[in-house]
């Protein structure tokens, strides 16, 4: 298979899956570990190659829109404080603009597929494993 | 019948391939594998081509079945005033090998309208044959009892105290065990999918096979389709050698976007081939319970509601994923992780609307597919009716709270007032969720030449020897799941292209 993330890239992603998943959750299964950078690397590394390039670059997108986003251009969401990576994303999220909160959407679906997938996850939602069976 | 091996995949593909036969298959879906299932019945000999290998491994994950097994590693979207997501799958078998088989024969409503506002007329029962045909080979029949689950028995239920119409869903399957994963193909091989039962049946009378093919363009000369190009891909994945298959007729069977995608790239590109993309527009709700539901046990798709597809809406019980549906959860970290600990409590229901006032068209810019469509505001409107429909199901079966995720609602809704609050919103295009993997349209039959791009054969006008068989034919919505109606006209017009290939061999 070819590469599938770089460093940055899998360093973004694991920002953004310590704010969706945070440890102290009901589940006590943190997005912080590398369950999910590590699955989501394999996941881009599938993707064709033309996907593949988009969904990178919307990791990028997502790194550096925090400089401008926090009027500090030179900054980047996976150097950032918790509480403003807080406020970011929730403001991807909520964005007013569809496209915005799209493109956000599928980038948590793909974060959504890497922690939904953990057997730890799964096991403390009672959910079985198809692949157990 | 045609020499050498019946079946070639990448693993065999070391060197160019040429073969020739009496009729080419592009595309091995629902619809190309009963095609090619047709044709070698009546002794044609045939090709099928098909892009994808054949997945034999059951792969638990969604992540790595998408990324692997779908055309653009399953992030395909259209652009428009919103964003579609749709899936194309890239395999032996095509969709059938991960959709949830349901098999509905077509409203009298909508082949109505096909006669009525497009000329073809299958209103007295021209298709009957075709279709027991299909349901007969592909072993239709409805969900067993013993694999309902709650989730689907819950629908029912909710439905009779609604006093509305709904029924068990039909399917091609045998010896399903309800382990609700068709969407990740079958755990236990039960879905009588293409790869398992049309495909071996016609590579069983003759017809030959070969995956990893990509087809290119249409051999076209004088006005008549003598094949098709491409390339074929290796095991490692790479484009290493050529293919060329040349035929006394070619089907296309590619899907509704790629079919078109293909002519137009061959330089067919009059009215009517990529206009007229058409989807059902989809949306599901979840609804939470005090009681276990388990929403993984039982059939995929169990039963649906037939009330109202007089007014273009269909209801549907439905399981995926957890990592499919749990978008629909808060986006906050500790609110997520709570209602992801409540699965178990989960029902997870969909619906969908028939599209009339959406469409879009098929476009490439080289290589790569240009998809449009817009969501016309009456569907917006009926897709909005649809969530309050399933929500008042919701609220009929005893649940606690139902997550709509409409955009200017709550993420959680009390169930008590649902229905109403979801009536009440005001919403656009923008506000509702949609994705649909039901598409059609994109080379309609029609009467007119002027506006179709086929004969109610098949045929593709102003070029002989070419046909169309997918649900690119639809020139509006069939008015249910649109595969067995595909699977019929495919077998139809198989049985048509077999003759004309026959009386042209009798040919002086």
């Amino acid at each position: 298979m070819p590469p599938g993330l770089g460093d940055t890239e899998r360093a973004v992603a694991s920002t953004i899956a310590t704010w969706l998943y945070p440890p102290a959750g009901a589940l006590g299964v943190s997005g912080a570990a590398d369950r999910v950078s590590v699955y989501v690397d394999d996941y881009a590394a599938r993707l064709p190659t033309a996907s593949r390039l988009q969904f990178r670059a919307l990791l990028h997108a997502m790194d550096r829109g925090f400089g401008p986003w926090a009027g500090r251009p030179t900054a980047r969401l996976t150097e950032a404080r918790p509480k403003d990576v807080a406020a970011y994303l929730t403001a991807w999220a909520k964005a007013p603009t569809y496209t915005q909160r799209m493109l956000f959407e599928g980038l948590r679906t793909v974060l959504m597929m890497a922690y939904a997938s953990d057997p730890e996850v799964r096991a403390r939602c009672g959910i079985p494993w198809l692949g157990d069976t | 019948m045609g020499e050498g091996p019946r079946l070639r995949e990448p693993k065999d593909h070391v060197a160019d391939l040429r073969l020739h036969c009496d009729v080419v298959v592009v595309g091995s879906g629902p619809a190309g594998a009963i095609a090619a299932w047709r044709l070698a019945s009546a002794g044609v000999d045939v090709v099928l081509l098909e892009a994808g290998p054949w997945v034999r491994t059951f792969q638990p994950d969604v992540g790595r079945t998408l990324a692997s097994s779908f055309w653009d590693g399953g992030v395909r979207v259209t652009r428009g005033n919103v964003l579609l997501p749709t899936l194309q799958a890239r395999c032996l078998g095509g969709g059938s090998v991960y959709n949830s088989a349901i098999c509905m024969r077509p409203t009298t409503g909508a082949l109505a309208r096909w006669r009525d506002a497009h000329g073809i007329d299958f209103t007295s029962g021209e298709l009957d044959a075709d279709f027991d045909a299909v349901e007969r080979l592909m072993g239709v029949k409805p969900v067993a009892p013993d694999v309902m689950g709650r989730r689907n028995e819950l629908f029912l239920e909710a439905a009779k105290r609604l006093g509305w119409a709904a029924e068990v869903i039909q399917r091609n399957e045998e010896g399903c065990q309800g382990s609700a994963n068709c969407i990740l193909g079958c755990r236990v091989g039960a879905k009588l999918s293409m790869d398992r039962r049309s495909i071996p049946e016609a590579m069983a009378l003759g017809a030959r096979v070969v995956t990893g093919a990509v087809v290119d363009r249409l051999l076209l000369s004088r006005g008549r389709a003598r094949g098709v190009e491409g390339h074929l891909i290796n095991e490692a994945g790479e484009s290493a050698h050529a293919l060329r298959v040349t035929a006394k007729a070619t089907v296309l069977a590619a899907g509704t976007i790629a079919t078109p995608a293909l002519m137009r790239r061959s330089g067919l590109r009059k009215p009517g081939i990529g206009d007229n993309l058409r989807f059902h527009p989809s949306t599901y709700l979840l609804g939470r319970f005090d009681s276990e539901i388990l929403p993984w046990q039982g059939a995929t798709q169990g039963a649906h509601t037939t009330e109202f597809l007089d007014r273009g809406i269909k209801l549907e019980s439905l399981w995926a994923d957890p990592a499919v549906f749990s978008i629909r959860f808060p986006v906050e970290g500790l609110a997520f992780q709570e209602w992801m600990a409540r699965w178990p409590q989960i029902a997870v229901w969909d619906g969908w609307v028939s599209g009339d006032d959406s469409v879009g068209a098929v476009r490439e810019v080289g290589p790569r597919l240009d998809l449009t469509w817009n969501f016309g505001a009456r569907d917006v409107k009926l897709l909005q009716e649809t969530n309050a429909l399933l929500a008042e199901m919701f609220r009929a079966a005893g649940a606690r709270e139902v997550l709509p995720g409409m955009r200017g609602l709550p993420a959680v809704l009390s169930a008590d007032d649902a229905p109403e609050r979801i009536r009440a919103a005001r919403v656009t295009a923008t506000d509702l969720p949609t994705a649909s993997n039901h598409v059609f349209g994109a080379t309609p039959m029609g009467a007119d030449p002027a506006t179709a791009a086929t004969d109610k054969h098949g045929a593709v006008y102003g070029t002989e020897d070419l046909y169309v068989v997918d649900t690119g034919l639809f020139p509006e919505s069939p008015g249910v799941n649109p595969m067995l109606t595909a699977m019929a006209l495919a077998h139809a017009i198989g049985g048509t292209v077999a003759d004309r290939v026959a009386s042209a061999a009798r040919a002086p």
